[in-house]
């Protein structure tokens, strides 16, 4: 029984020596966590090798804190490589530490990047398929270079250092809906159940990052942009929009009306074999702004009606704008029609699923809107 | 003086559930969404009371046999030398089990939680750790089931609660498209979802109140019925079924994907994988302890303690065998299902029928 006890504690003396898990300690301040990268083509590269020039934005730990040694927010670095992962390695000559992906934020893929199918399919999938990096990466096309964006001096410096400019934008607490983030989950998923989705639009301005508008993509390849204006309606037809404003002139005024509330649901009607979509919006929303003038008070049903159809027109158009550009400029069902179908209609989506290109520009779409004006404020 | 093991049949519900809850639910639906489709689901609440028809008969059979334990019935049955033919399949059988589990637990480890650690250690270890385990007796085990059994099932639902916000239940839709001629494969691929639950075969001879292992059997086989199948709806509702299709852990996924508000909670993954490593190791334990127990019964011994340690060596090769993660499954996997199908449904469902057959010839 002796010898086995010695066995036992030979055994467990073994175990913590090799069962402690040493070979990955890694310090987390020993480690550099990018939360932007971006990709750009490099023309210099020759027979497709280090085809990217691939850069990382991530903060100085040492400006941090209470009393910061260093003043640089945000260091940026780039290099060329084939792809992301391959960076990575590529830079250990440029910066001390190795560079963990685990906590990138926001992917920007650069506006000739993105017009190739190929590239797109390789980067995402890259990263669709590591282990590290969080599936949540907030994707984005950049308008001129990625790279340049990462160094455009940020006004707001306010969230900056820990966040990532570009991901306190991205990330949407103010619900706008000049852009519509787009993650790379949610990008594939469009992908595969549509063919087509978006991802907003990075532009480096003067002394600011501006992200606005949208990158429609189609099979994986950028056909066009939306501007903020059709983003909004975009947003409207798929039910996203939280909170925004819509303006008209009414009786020579404008007026403005804060939508608090929105509902979008889609409708399909067939008539012998001829599919018809049917938008129902239902808008409530309170009137932001209109004119102090005692003869124009909104205190009539008569007048809130009024208002209402005014208002309604103003929505119609500008989402009948947009539908048209997607389906015939763009033919890219990002308003999740065919998603729709495979839903609540399989049989029909089995039918049309393969020739859904050739489909979705002939479909004849109908926006139907429900507006209430709800409240009107403090004045009448 | 030997005391003989007693267990309580609630430990046997612990013990059903952490021993079928392991590997197999991190991939199932993937597996089930490659058959299926959306419709996953279906094959695996049908399962489920299959599983619960089969208890039912071997309870039964060890209700008519009382006082003996599984190889006594077996061997009165099938007379020595058939019988330890059917041990050797089990033995091998259990053991391609532990080399899988232990292989994919390895390869989850090494992706995302050691990348530097060499696979050996990992494995090595894990054996060596379960190994330990295994020297005891039946009712050790089951308490180790019985004590991990809530882990299993508090993080499960954790998991689904904090997917839920993010949850988008029309995703589910259409439902019952898929085609359903190919339901008997899927019911297959599930069942392997819950082996495990053999290791009832050697722990109901030693439970004391045997009026009520019946229930808490039912009760666990339906706790996994119902875990299994929250996790695949929950799935469903994060990735659509192209995801799922392309993707090998969708229920780890799931926890990378989960992104409570503000920096709270994000890239649980690590943590999750960390703690299934526990549920994991429950897994293993009975199956390495009833490898271990088949030995030491063919050759005639009363302990199994010392072939438990000759038999890490051979898991760990086993284990190591396959070369890379699409082998683990075409190796491995292969054998485990066709020697899972032989020893964990025709063996005791043979013993039952011959011995109901003998008893009622003994009442004539």
């Amino acid at each position: 029984m002796n010898k086995f006890k010695i066995c036992f504690l030979i055994l467990i003396i073994i175990l913590t020596i090799l069962a402690t898990g040493c070979w990955d300690m890694v310090e987390i301040n020993e480690r550099i966590f990018p939360y932007t990268a971006g990709i750009d083509n490099n023309y210099q590269s020759v027979d497709q090798k280090d085809k990217y020039i691939i850069s990382f934005s991530y903060p100085n730990i040492n400006a941090l804190g209470n009393n910061p040694s260093s003043a640089t927010k945000v260091f940026s670095v780039s290099t060329e490589a084939s792809n992301i992962f391959e960076a990575t390695h590529n830079l250990s000559n440029q910066i001390q530490e190795p560079i963990d992906l685990k906590h990138l934020k926001v992917l920007s893929i650069s506006e000739d990047v993105a017009k190739d199918p190929n590239s797109i399919r390789q980067i995402l999938d890259g990263i669709n398929r590591d282990f590290v990096i969080n599936k949540m990466v907030h994707l984005m096309v950049v308008k001129g270079s990625a790279r340049e964006l990462f160094n455009v001096k940020v006004k707001s410096q306010r969230q900056e250092a820990i966040d990532g400019s570009i991901y306190s934008i991205l990330r949407n607490r103010q619900n706008s809906t000049r852009f519509t983030p787009k993650t790379i989950n949610r990008f594939i998923r469009d992908m595969d159940t549509q063919g087509a989705s978006h991802m907003p639009v990075g532009i480096a301005g003067n002394n600011e990052v501006i992200v606005s508008g949208a990158g429609v993509f189609k099979n994986y390849k950028l056909v066009g942009y939306l501007n903020e204006m059709e983003n909004r309606d975009m947003a409207i037809l798929n039910g996203d929009l939280v909170q925004d404003g819509l303006d008209t002139q009414y009786e020579d005024s404008n007026l403005s009306l804060l939508i608090a509330n929105l509902k979008s649901k889609r409708k399909i009607i067939t008539v012998d074999e001829d599919i018809k979509v049917i938008f129902n919006v239902q808008v409530e929303g309170q009137i932001n702004e209109f004119i102090l003038d005692d003869n124009d008070k909104i205190d009539s049903d008569l007048i809130i009606k009024d208002m209402e159809k005014v208002l309604c027109k103003e929505m119609e158009k500008g989402l009948n704008k947009t539908i048209y550009k997607l389906q015939r400029e763009l033919n890219a069902d990002v308003i999740g029609i065919l998603e729709h179908l495979y839903r609540f209609h399989p049989s029909l989506w089995e039918q049309v699923k393969d020739d859904w290109d050739s489909i979705f520009p002939q479909l004849d779409i109908k926006v139907n809107i429900d507006l209430n004006i709800r409240r009107r404020g403090l004045t009448t | 003086m030997k005391k003989e093991p007693k267990i309580s049949s609630i430990q046997v519900k612990g013990l059903i559930i952490s021993s079928i809850i392991g590997v197999g639910v991190l991939s199932l639906p993937n597996t089930l969404a490659n058959i299926l489709e959306k419709d996953g689901w279906i094959p695996i609440i049908i399962t489920g009371p299959l599983i619960i028809l089969f208890l039912t008969i071997i309870i039964h059979m060890f209700r008519k046999n009382p006082g003996k334990d599984y190889f006594e019935i077996g061997r009165e049955n099938l007379g020595d030398s058939l019988f330890t033919i059917f041990l050797l399949i089990f033995f091998v059988y259990l053991l391609i089990a532990a080399a899988f589990v232990v292989r994919n637990l390895g390869e989850l480890i090494k992706a995302f939680l050691l990348p530097r650690t060499p696979m050996e250690v990992i494995i090595g270890s894990f054996i060596l750790v379960t190994s330990y385990i295994a020297t005891y007796e039946i009712d050790v085990i089951a308490r180790t089931g019985y004590f991990i059994y809530p882990i299993t099932i508090i993080f499960s639902i954790l998991l689904i609660l904090m997917a839920l916000p993010r949850a988008d239940f029309g995703n589910i839709l259409p439902t019952f498209q898929a085609d359903f001629r190919n339901i008997p494969k899927g019911i297959l691929m599930t069942f392997f979802s819950y082996t495990g639950f053999e290791i009832i075969l050697f722990a109901i001879p030693h439970v004391e109140d045997k009026e009520n292992v019946l229930k808490s059997s039912i009760s666990g086989i339906a706790t996994v019925t119902i875990i299994y199948s929250a996790l695949f709806i929950m799935t469903l509702t994060q990735f659509n079924i192209e995801q799922i299709q392309r993707q090998t852990f969708p229920v780890l996924m799931m926890a990378k994907l989960l992104d409570l508000p503000g920096y709270f909670l994000q890239n649980l993954d690590n943590i999750f994988l960390g703690i299934w490593v526990l549920v994991v190791f429950a897994t293993l334990a009975p199956i390495y302890y009833g490898a271990g127990k088949i030995v030491s019964e063919i050759f005639k011994t009363k302990k199994h303690k010392y072939y438990i340690l000759i038999l890490a060596p051979i898991i760990y090769f086993l284990a190591l065998w396959p070369k890379n993660i699409v082998e683990v499954y075409r190796r491995l996997g292969t054998i485990f299902n066709i020697l899972g199908i032989i020893s964990v449904l025709l063996l005791p469902l043979l013993l039952c029928i011959v011995s109901s057959i003998k008893g009622r010839e003994a009442k004539k």
